[in-house]
């Protein structure tokens, strides 16, 4: 009984884990499109 | 008289001229020989474009992409990228890194200063590519002394060691 | 009054510093057993010499300094600066020796800018570098990273209080969970898993440019490390321009961006916080000086005409400049191309960008971000002062992971900080001028030295003056542990000569 709690306790921290890895890798994508953004704005508005 | 003074001065004046409009001179000279890496990156802004010649040692990898591959030639300042057709690579047989030393090849090509083919890239597109040199293993050696050294050293070490242990027994 | 500091203060010091460098005597295995299985039996050699050599010099400075006394903050933060110094010189020995290296100043230039994540080198015919060799140059941007301290705290130093001191020495004041041991073990944790990660993805790209399965790995592994650490060596002469691949960019880009955000953000993030991604002043400082900075760049190249078609503008410019923003090094263009090609503007906006860097308690170097945003809110707090009613009490809060009152305490470290770094980027500038460099260049390769970066501009070469690679390392060294260390170390120093007994 006491070891089925415990693995499903590990389960879930690996679980969150995993879900913050891909947020975290999800976020460096968003700072890409930002960057891509900025660029694309001064090269239409100055070209 | 008075005229071939004329001449000599209008003549004169011609080759000054001349060499006032082309102020490349310099670069011209180059293109005779093989260029240096150094000189594709300085000079960018006026080779771009042309057709250059190369030669250096093939480093790294063959990266093949399917019809193409890039290479890596240096020419031990700079290592500059080669666009090239696959096949055109067939006869290297040494890539440089440690154990071996590279073939050395001489690259005919257009060079690009921000290539728009490769996302801005400085590389030369081949046209040919020749083995002039070819490469071979390096020989490895290694100090005995060293190791004579550090067998001594180890065994010093492991005495320390003991040392530590029986200073941390005190009380 | 100051107190000269007595044979037993000197003791506590020389005995940690001992085990530090016994720890890196025993990481030189891991080159060791490489450079077997690679059957490279002139590195082997190298690296049985050199390890040898670190072990016995650290086992005869724990027996010297024999005891059992625990670390009080000054003995701790003189340890973390000096073991840094200390690693520098034993781990150059395995550098010098492979021959790839003009001088033993070289080396020991080449393994601080490997210890402080800087990324500038000075190595010669790189592409004829041992594989052991050239991992043991990565590595050592992999404990850096890390902290030699959190190393040592993992493995070596059981976790007394004295222990935490030397920890916050190494420039991390940031306690992420309650106990240090546990706060080292997690900052490993995160580092192999995203190691994992990264490294099968880098790969997959490198397979996918066709390179060939052991050079796709073995380069993955080391540019992740690299890449991760925010340090900037690469296997290869040419950098990242050596592989002419698209994938292997973009996937550098994500892991630096990883690499530079606070150990403490990943935690909070790991453990089901995934709000604090954006609510964290960090992160949001990060894209308003990305931004502001980008646009000086962009607007720099697109008025010099420097690129011809955008997805060449776009790739190069935003490359450079998360490299330098999150203060790796990598780079994507060869680095006269900087001088010759960017211009004035396009190196001003890049300098800016490497002088901010990264998160606190991450593996960059430079002011950090959330102190940009700790003085911002600062300001703006005292012109709203301005303008409210004389009566009316104001209070400006900073979220990083928990929401903090700001005081003027905060501020007040900010600044210090903030005024340190800007004075050691401009030693580094005059240095850079007085050895004959423009401002520009002087400063652009100053800032990278001082912020841990490593992009270079041309100026850090094996044929520069002594002169300027010694102030480099210094900047390096003062930069990685953010003076605080060095501070208390010149305090010592300083005690030592005129203190009373």
């Amino acid at each position: 009984m006491r070891d089925k709690i415990k693995t499903k306790i590990l389960a879930k921290s690996v679980l969150k884990g995993v879900l913050g890895i891909g947020a975290e890798i999800l976020l460096t994508l968003v700072f890409i499109s930002v960057g891509v953004v900025v660029c694309l704005l001064w090269w239409s508005i100055i070209k | 008289m008075k005229r071939l003074k004329f001449k000599i001065l209008i003549f004169l004046f011609l080759i000054f001229a001349l060499s006032l409009l082309t102020p490349n001179s310099q670069l011209m000279t180059c293109y005779a020989g093989t260029i240096s890496s150094k000189n594709l990156i300085e000079r960018a802004n006026q080779i771009d474009g042309r057709r250059v010649t190369y030669e250096g040692e093939i480093i790294g990898a063959i990266m093949d992409r399917g019809e193409y591959s890039w290479i890596n030639v240096s020419d031990s300042n700079n290592a500059i990228g080669i666009w090239c057709k696959s096949d055109m690579l067939k006869d290297i047989k040494f890539i440089g890194d440690y154990k071996q030393q590279g073939d050395i090849l001489e690259i005919k090509g257009i060079f690009n200063r921000a290539c728009p083919e490769h996302n801005g890239e400085l590389d030369i597109h081949a046209d040919s590519v020749k083995i002039i040199k070819a490469g071979f293993l390096t020989p490895q050696k290694f100090s005995k002394r060293n190791l004579k050294i550090s067998a001594i050293l180890f065994l010093a070490t492991a005495f320390l060691m003991l040392l530590v242990r029986w200073r941390a027994s005190w009380k | 009054m100051i107190l000269r500091p007595d044979l037993d203060d000197y003791k506590v010091i020389g005995y940690y510093i001992g085990k530090l460098i016994v720890g890196i005597g025993l990481l030189m295995s891991i080159p060791l057993v490489m450079a077997l299985a690679y059957g490279e039996m002139k590195p082997a050699v190298d690296f049985v010499f050199s390890m040898s050599l670190t072990l016995f010099a650290g086992y005869l400075l724990t027996l010297i300094c024999y005891t059992k006394k625990d670390l009080a903050t000054m003995h701790a933060m003189s340890v973390a600066s000096i073991s840094w110094v200390a690693a520098m010189f034993v781990s150059a020995v395995p550098l010098f020796l492979s021959g790839h290296y003009l001088s033993y100043l070289d080396a020991c230039f080449e393994a601080m800018s490997g210890y402080a994540t800087t990324g500038l080198t000075l190595v010669t015919n790189l592409d004829h570098m041992a594989n052991s060799h050239n991992f043991w140059r990565h590595l050592m941007m992999f404990v850096g990273g890390q902290g030699i301290v959190v190393i040592a705290l993992t493995f070596l130093i059981k976790g007394t209080a004295g222990a935490f001191r030397m920890y916050v020495g190494e420039a991390r004041e940031e306690k992420i969970l309650p106990n240090v041991i546990a706060t080292a073990r997690f900052i490993w944790l995160v580092s192999i898993v995203y190691l994992i990660i990264g490294s099968v993805a880098l790969s997959i790209s490198g397979l996918i440019g066709g390179l060939k399965a052991p050079k796709a790995i073995f380069d993955a592994v080391c540019l992740f490390i690299a890449a991760f650490d925010t340090g900037g060596f690469t296997p290869q002469s040419q950098n990242i321009l050596f592989y002419h691949n698209i994938y292997l960019e973009a996937i550098t880009v994500s892991v630096m961006l990883l690499g530079a955000m606070n150990f403490a953000l990943h935690y909070a993030v790991w453990t089901g916080n995934k709000r604090e991604l954006y609510k964290n002043i960090e992160i949001l400082t990060l894209f308003i000086t990305m931004a502001a900075t980008l646009s000086i760049v962009s607007s720099g190249l697109v008025v010099r005409g420097v690129y011809t078609n955008a997805v060449s503008f776009v790739s190069k410019a935003f490359y450079q400049l998360i490299s330098g923003h999150t203060g790796t090094g990598y780079c994507t263009l060869y680095s006269r191309q900087f001088v010759n090609e960017w211009g004035q503007l396009g190196m001003l906006g890049l300098t800016l960008a490497m002088a901010i860097g990264g998160s606190v308690c991450s593996t960059t170097g430079a002011i950090k971000v959330l102190r940009i945003g700790i003085i911002y809110k600062a300001l703006r707090q005292d012109v709203k002062k301005l303008i409210i009613p004389d009566t009316a009490v104001l209070v400006q809060k900073v979220h990083n992971i928990k929401d903090i009152i700001l005081d003027d305490k905060h501020v007040r470290s900010a600044a210090i900080i903030l005024i340190s770094y800007i004075s050691l980027y401009l030693v580094g500038t005059i240095a850079g001028m007085l050895c004959g460099n423009s401002l520009s260049e002087a400063s652009f390769e100053s800032v990278s030295a001082a912020a841990n970066v490593g992009l270079s501009c041309g100026i850090t070469s094996p044929s520069m003056p002594a002169l300027l690679k010694i102030v480099y390392m210094f900047q390096m060294w003062a930069g990685r542990l953010e003076f605080i260390a060095i501070f208390a170390l010149g305090g010592m120093i300083l005690a030592t000569l005129k203190g009373k007994k």
